[in-house]
């Protein structure tokens, strides 16, 4: 495959490889790479606020817890509480001296503590002493609150209550409330006195929230050791499935960052426990939300990468172009050689191989010519000196004289056929010995050929019908000497030959653009496809086929035409059985300018 | 009658020019003939003939010579030179002195008579008298020539392989080519020879699109001796290859 393609094509296919390869391999490192760090970075990031996070809450914690112990250090508090601690005071509602004592103690205590909803110490009783309502004057029935057994157990260490409503003590509030809650004992008897519950609000997650810059599309939660849920913080998109995910992670997992899928959405999970409240602060962080930013990254690495292979695709293109030039015109030229067209030359523009290839191809091709042109010049030089070899040794004057001669006593004896005959001869013999110019003008080459035909005319009488016909504005062009001659002897030849009826012969020529087309055609037996196409054939062929004096003649013709004028110039033949044959001569049409004139027309 | 003084050295000749001059020739007669351009010189000293017909080559004196002794005399005199050398300096001289011909041997019959006709014409504008030309044509009658080019319109069409040279036209009309082919020009505001390239290729169109010849003999019977020059006209004219054409309209 890779064989068979052409240069240019190696050359293309190698650089956009070489090009798009690396690139590519690049591109993706560096994505890999971003995503990875990017992931570490927001992982980290949010490691250190969730434990930023729990430490907040750990604090404000500890303040609570500070606050419940307090009751036990004012006399007060702890006589008022020992009043009504036993169950022999239930219902025994304190004096209004006293439920403001223990008002003013609540205020003051919780004062200034935004987070805290309110305090209610719950005596032995039942009664509930609260800093929410002065004029709040309650029971609770504490056994039948949920939460009281596991104060209850704590046995007077502090206890954080999930989430609740505080229905026991203010009807009505829709909100619920987280609290942290202790026994309280009297300190020297260890005898029950009741209970502290600190209501906290569960504004206390968000304030500490609002503090840190939590990636907006993730899912925070807050939970204790039991499962409870305290807060949650879920984007819109949240999946329920994540709450169940939720309840795995928090049973099992300690601290650390995990990789969760609920439901095939990937999350990186983060979970940080406090050993001092229990509480578990807990971040989903979807993949598709880190990615995000690397998405950017990928699209952009991908638009550039396009933009890349297109621009070394152009660059490529200009290269393989510009490197296979230079061979695919000197495949042409040595094609055009290899047909015998040795007059070829490519430009060299280069000093690397491919210009010293173009250089010696110059070379071998100048040789050829040089070497081709030398052989025909040698050839040319010998026919002249054969030919002045000739004249010398007739004098044509003295042919001339006598041609009169005999012209005059063919006149005077009214001959007229003989009269015709020897003046034909004697322009035909004028025109072929004198010495001049190589080309002539085509009306003297045609008067040359209407010559030799007036004598072949006169032999064969009415069968050789001639009809002269070129175009106007043809008969100035240039055309070499004796080049019709021999084409029209070969018409006469195979147009006429023997047929009885004898034939006609048509001889044009016309101007055709920059080119002069001239025609000799017979109507004579013709040929078929077949021999037209053998007798081209023979022009090609270095070697004259056989001793048929047809091809040779043609072959002259061709030759000679091809060392004057180029591979412009061809012998066109063609024909069909029946309708005879055609040779057209094609050669540029050169007009005569008037200093080659040298010819007298004879 | 235009009198002539011959100069040739050989009897024959003189004898051959003479008869075809006394036999072809209207109006020309031979006043004297000399054997050298001397004697020619001695018969011009008491004579002036029309018009001088000299060899180059002759013993004594030759013709060169003797023509630019002429010259001296009568720069108007109209000269034809026979010579068997058709060499450039010859000629070159010979145009220098301003000679109506130069006729090579063997002398070709018609030459000599267009030779003499040219003199006929320098010798009457000498005498003062309007040369005859061939009369100018008659203008035809409008009429005419409308009738005249559509019969020709008629013949081409029918003809188009057919001799449509435009020679032979004018004869078939019995006109002169100029004017045939300005008077066709006129009629129709079209060439003549476009005219003729049209019904050609009508004709080779209908022949492609409706035979299966070959395109030789589609040339030929188009008017087209040449079938590589009919192939450039009908691409040129049609913008397709003849053997293109043929596949799109052939049957």
């Amino acid at each position: 495959m890779f064989a068979r393609m052409s240069l240019r094509w190696k050359l293309l296919l190698l650089s956009i490889f070489m090009i798009t390869v690396p690139l590519s391999l690049q591109g993706v490192v560096t994505y890999k790479e971003f995503s990875s760090s990017t992931e570490r970075r927001a992982t980290e990031n949010t490691m250190q606020i969730t434990e930023q996070i729990n430490r907040n809450l750990d604090r404000t914690l500890a303040e609570m817890q500070r606050l419940s112990l307090a009751p036990l250090y004012d006399p007060n508090v702890l006589a008022i509480l020992n009043k009504y601690g036993g169950a022999d005071s239930d219902a025994a509602i304190p004096t209004i001296e006293e439920r403001e004592k223990m008002f003013l103690y609540i205020s003051g205590a919780a004062y200034g503590l935004q987070e805290v909803k309110g305090i209610q110490i719950i005596a032995g009783n039942g009664f509930i002493f609260t800093n929410v309502d002065s004029t709040l004057m309650r029971f609770a029935d504490s056994d039948a609150l949920d939460w009281s057994g596991k104060v209850r157990e704590a046995d007077g260490a502090w206890t954080l209550i999930p989430p609740h409503h505080l229905h026991h003590y203010i009807p009505g509030d829709p909100n619920e409330y987280f609290s942290v809650a202790r026994m309280l004992r009297e300190p020297g008897s260890n005898r029950q006195l009741g209970m502290i519950v600190i209501d906290l609000k569960l504004d206390v997650f968000r304030t500490i929230l609002a503090n840190y810059r939590f990636e907006e599309n993730g899912n925070l939660f807050v939970v204790n050791g039991a499962n409870d849920l305290f807060f949650e913080k879920t984007s819109g998109d949240t999946e329920p499935s994540l709450i169940g995910d939720l309840r795995a992670v928090s049973a099992s997992f300690g601290s650390g960052v995990y990789e969760r899928a609920p439901n095939g959405k990937r999350y990186i999970t983060v979970v940080d426990n406090s050993a001092y409240s229990g509480l578990k602060v807990i971040a989903y962080i979807p993949e598709s939300v880190l990615l995000k930013e690397t998405k950017q990254l990928q699209n952009f690495t991908i638009a550039i990468a396009i933009l890349f292979v297109a621009a070394a695709g152009v660059i490529a293109i200009f290269f393989a172009y510009r490197i296979s030039q230079p061979l695919v015109k000197l495949k042409q030229k040595m094609l055009l050689v290899e047909t015998g067209n040795f007059k070829q030359s490519v430009p060299v523009e280069t000093q690397d191989e491919i210009g010293q290839l173009g250089r010696g191809f110059n070379r071998m091709s100048e040789e050829i010519n040089r070497l081709v042109n030398e052989v025909y010049a040698v050839e040319l030089r010998e026919k002249e000196a054969e030919l002045a070899n000739l004249q010398s040794q007739i004098n044509p004057h003295f042919i001339y004289n006598t041609l009169e001669s005999i012209n005059m006593m063919a006149l005077q004896k009214d001959n007229y056929e003989v009269s015709d005959m020897v003046t034909a001869l004697g322009g035909m013999l004028r025109y072929a010995v004198t010495q001049n110019a190589r080309t002539v003008a085509l009306e003297e080459e045609l008067a040359s050929v209407g010559a030799y035909l007036k004598i072949q005319q006169l032999r064969y009488g009415d069968r050789l019908r001639v009809a002269f016909d070129a175009e106007p504005g043809t008969e100035g062009l240039h055309v070499p000497k004796l080049l019709l001659q021999p084409l029209v002897e070969n018409a006469i030849f195979h147009g006429i030959g023997d047929r009885e009826e004898g034939g006609e012969i048509w001889i044009s020529a016309s101007r055709f653009e920059d080119e002069l087309l001239i025609c000799v055609r017979d109507d004579g037996v013709g040929m078929d496809e077949t021999q037209i196409e053998r007798l081209r054939q023979s022009m090609l062929s270095p070697e004259p086929p056989g001793p048929r004096r047809r091809g040779l003649a043609l072959r002259n013709i061709a030759h000679r035409l091809r060392l004057i004028f180029g591979p412009t110039a061809e012998l066109h033949m063609d024909g069909s059985p029946g309708g005879g044959m055609a040779f057209t001569i094609t050669i540029p049409a050169i007009e005569r300018s008037q200093g080659d004139d040298q010819t007298i027309a004879g | 009658m235009i009198k002539l003084l011959l100069v040739e050295d050989e009897e024959t000749i003189r004898a051959g020019i003479r008869s075809v001059i006394t036999g072809l020739a209207d109006g020309f007669e031979i006043a004297e003939e000399a054997g050298n351009g001397k004697e020619a010189l001695g018969y011009l000293q008491s004579n002036v003939p029309d018009a001088i017909l000299t060899d180059i080559r002759m013993r004594e004196m030759d013709g060169l010579t003797l023509i630019a002794k002429v010259r001296e005399r009568y720069p108007d005199m109209p000269l034809v030179i026979i010579s068997g050398y058709g060499d450039f300096e010859y000629a070159q001289q010979a145009l220098r002195y301003g000679v109506t011909d130069y006729l090579l041997k063997p002398i070709d019959r018609a030459s000599m008579l267009k030779a003499l006709e040219r003199i006929r014409s320098l010798v009457d504008k000498g005498r003062g008298k309007s040369h005859r030309t061939e009369s100018e044509e008659k203008e035809l009658p409008p009429g005419d020539g409308r009738k005249l080019i559509r019969k020709l319109k008629a013949h081409i069409d029918g003809h188009p392989d057919g001799d449509l040279r435009l020679q032979t036209l004018a004869e078939l009309v019995h006109l002169s080519p100029v004017y045939l082919s300005k008077l066709f020009k006129q009629e129709t505001s079209d060439n003549l020879s476009d005219y003729i390239m049209a019904a050609r290729l009508a004709r080779a169109k209908h022949l492609l699109a409706s035979t299966e010849l070959k395109i030789y003999d589609v040339a030929r019977l188009s008017g087209y001796q040449s079938p590589k020059h009919f192939m450039l006209v009908f691409k040129k004219a049609t913008g397709v290859s003849p053997g293109s054409y043929r596949e799109e309209h052939g049957v």
